[in-house]
């Protein structure tokens, strides 16, 4: 049996954060290459940085009951920042196995290995497992995290979609009406961004929902305007907007991209700049 | 009159409206994060200056969300949705009891997705041929015919135009619940420390007193800490009196609520409680003996002579260095001198030797008070509810769309072929890719 030992888990997510690097050179040589086996080789060596990083939230997991705190490795800073390349990396995964979307594994991996050399080299971010203070203690913890984060998760992936379709439009007009070969068409990145920020949308509502459910079994208050709850609010609103003008002015295509990667900075505000800047209750305790 | 009503009516049936003020709810919510909501007005006047004080505070950006003009936002929004769906729904409704299932050729082929199919044999044959076909791969069409020709209907996703308005309808419900919330609820913090009981709570943002129809004691307060000195867990024995009748007792803990007659009480806090007892070792005198000496908080100790101590304060962490005891130095009833003390370092002290005597402190007994939020609010359950109906919503909206498919056989015997054309309304892309498979389909189908 193997031994669980005190840095089995940074260990673990260390080598993860090397290997998500291995993968985002194989798909970037891919895109510069053309080579369709550079993109497997990415996609593969992706998914074992994934498996990885897997197995060091699993032993963080393990290793929290060592420390007589047990709880899921979801709760400071280091273990968000893990988490959300986790579920970025598990997006991506899931949707290429659907779609074929291997290109957009260039932008995934060096977003995954950004979120975890942040969690691992900066030192503002302990990497140590910390117990819960009380107000966490609660199963709407793990709802609340996993819908929220899933949500960032596909709004990621709907950003570098946009991106890719902002490429590829911007080769097409400049190179009267040739198409790049080597990123799927833009009606299709359209569409995918598209159906990505839904899928985001929905899981965000689910996400603020399970939080306002949690402060009212803590407080009694399912809303209290904290400015973790009202940019989660703002983010919702902003791609509310962006689904209206889409149905009701058939906004697409390249106005659509560009409010797609605008939208993308409202999550990233809300999920990082909330707590880098703003004060309030999602401190992630990390003094 | 009836124009004016008709052209509000008209201002808030139109969905840039609604798109106007979500930009402008957007635009005003960020400011309310980045000025921090509901402290006191004199940390603003030290953080602002009086004269951009007085400005903000006239926007009532110091509790913004609250504010008479966020509010009329809010208010605003939601007659926009009650009015966008009040106007649409019965001609949706229309649309599914009546469903054009006959176009002219112009429009068919006005559509993107057409093609038009030779065949051979008879219409007739055609026509089952097809039913029997469009059954096996998409849905059994509905049959009608004109004096131009014969048409087919297809149509999916029927559920889908609902989704929107059964979204908007759960936004309505919400809105119902924290009306019903904010007329007939309250929010309200309680103090006790052990033992102490009380049937009157204060109201979160405005401090109101409230009487309670029953009374809330709190038998035990118990703290528990991690090594660290974080808070572990804290946890309150309360017991519920109605007059001198115990009629409910829980132990509370955060997450852990109690709820009666409708009113329920949470762990919300916990606070450090006036008088503690100190522990202090007293060291030097004439003998140098060492004694130890247990002190509430302002108890005089005579030390010699005229010379006497006391505990003026206590800090449970002074500056960060722990627990800390602020101690006076008497000659008679004179204040003389005071002198800071250390918990975790011995060695240093503020003040001098005192008569000769040194002095320790050893620890102290924390008492606290815990700190309750009790709130009420009979609007949540439809809060919840519309949350519920809300996903609901978006998922029918979202995971289906609609499209239809006519299919138009004419009735002339120079025309051996058919057109096919369809449209949806969202999700162009797959519509496309679905309308191609079928007439595939459909060619391999009608040609055998």
């Amino acid at each position: 049996m193997m031994h669980i030992g005190h840095q089995t888990n940074t260990l673990l997510l260390s080598i993860a954060t090397f290997v998500y690097v291995v993968a985002m050179f194989f798909y970037l040589f891919g895109l510069v290459f053309k080579k369709k086996y550079l993109d497997i080789a990415g996609f593969v060596v992706f998914v074992v940085g994934f498996l990885i990083e897997t197995a060091g939230l699993a032993a963080r997991w393990v290793e929290s009951y060592h420390l007589d705190y047990g709880h899921i490795p979801i709760t400071n800073l280091y273990e968000s920042l893990i988490f959300l390349s986790w579920t970025i990396a598990l997006t991506y995964i899931i949707v290429d196995l659907k779609y074929k979307i291997r290109k957009l594994g260039f932008p995934v991996s060096l977003t995954a290995f950004i979120f975890m050399a942040y969690a691992s080299f900066s030192p503002d971010v302990s990497s140590r497992i910390e117990p819960l203070v009380p107000a966490l203690k609660s199963n709407w913890l793990v709802f609340h995290v996993i819908t929220s984060f899933f949500g960032y998760a596909f709004f990621a992936l709907a950003f570098g979609a946009s991106v890719f379709y902002l490429i590829s439009d911007w080769y097409t007009r400049h190179t009267n009406g040739k198409v790049l070969a080597y990123l799927p068409s833009t009606k299709i990145l359209d569409d995918m961004s598209y159906k990505l920020i839904i899928i985001g949308e929905i899981l965000l509502a689910i996400g603020i929902i399970t939080g306002a459910a949690w402060a009212d079994y803590a407080w009694g208050r399912y809303w209290s305007w904290d400015p973790k709850e009202t940019w989660s609010l703002i983010t919702f609103l902003i791609y509310v907007v962006y689904l209206h003008l889409r149905y009701s002015w058939g906004w697409h295509g390249r106005a659509a991209a560009i409010f797609a990667i605008v939208g993308f900075g409202f999550v990233l505000f809300t999920y990082l700049g909330v707590n880098l800047v703003l004060s309030g209750l999602h401190s992630y305790g990390s003094a | 009159m009836d124009k004016i009503v008709d052209k509000i009516w008209r201002f808030f049936s139109s969905v840039k409206l609604a798109i106007v003020l979500i930009l402008i709810i957007i635009a005003t919510a960020i400011i309310g994060t980045v000025i921090q909501q509901g402290l006191p007005d004199e940390m603003y006047m030290k953080h602002y200056g009086m004269s951009v004080f007085h400005v903000l505070n006239a926007f009532d950006l110091f509790d913004m969300y609250h504010s008479w003009w966020f509010e009329l936002l809010l208010m605003m929004f939601i007659v926009n949705v009650i009015v966008c769906t009040w106007e649409r729904l019965p001609a949706i409704f229309k649309m599914f009891s009546n469903p054009k299932l006959k176009l002219p050729v112009e429009h068919l082929n006005a559509f993107k997705e057409k093609a038009t199919i030779p065949y051979n044999g008879s219409r007739q044959t055609l026509i089952k041929n097809l039913q029997q076909k469009l059954k096996e791969i998409y849905k059994s069409p509905i049959h009608d015919d004109s004096k131009e020709g014969d048409y087919l209907y297809l149509e999916k996703g029927r559920i889908a135009r609902f989704g929107p308005y059964v979204t908007h309808i759960s936004l309505i419900i919400i809105f119902v619940g924290v009306l019903i919330g904010s007329f007939f609820g309250f929010e309200s913090y309680l103090n006790l420390v052990p033992g102490e009981s009380s049937d009157v709570v204060r109201t979160l943002r405005t401090n109101e007193k409230i009487t309670l129809p029953f009374t809330i004691k709190c038998n035990h307060f118990n703290v528990e800490f991690y090594n660290s000195g974080i808070p572990k867990a804290y946890k309150s024995d309360l017991s519920i009196l109605s007059g001198n009748t115990l009629v409910a007792r829980k132990v509370i803990d955060v997450n852990k609520p109690l709820t009666y007659k409708g009113i329920t009480i949470y762990q919300a806090s916990y606070g450090q409680a006036g008088a503690s007892n100190f522990s202090l070792a007293l060291q030097g005198g004439d003998h140098n003996v060492e004694n130890d000496v247990s002190l509430n908080l302002h108890q005089l100790y005579h030390i010699a002579g005229d010379t006497s101590i006391e505990v003026l304060d206590y800090a449970q962490n002074y500056q960060g260095f722990g627990p800390t005891i602020l101690v006076g130095v008497y000659k008679g009833s004179k204040l003389m001198n005071t002198g800071i003390y250390l918990q975790k370092y011995p060695d240093f002290h503020g003040a001098e030797r005192v008569d000769g005597y040194t002095i320790k402190f050893l620890k102290a007994d924390e008492s606290f008070y815990t700190g309750l939020q009790v709130a009420k609010d009979p609007g949540a359950p439809y809060v919840a509810a519309g949350a519920i109906v809300l996903i609901v919503g978006l998922i029918m909206s979202f995971f289906s769309y609609r499209r239809r498919i006519w299919i138009f056989i004419p009735d002339s015997p120079s025309s051996q072929s058919f057109v096919i054309a369809g449209v949806a309304d969202r999700n162009k892309y797959s519509f496309e890719m679905e309308f191609e498979k079928i007439v595939q389909e459909i060619k391999k189908g009608v040609n055998v």
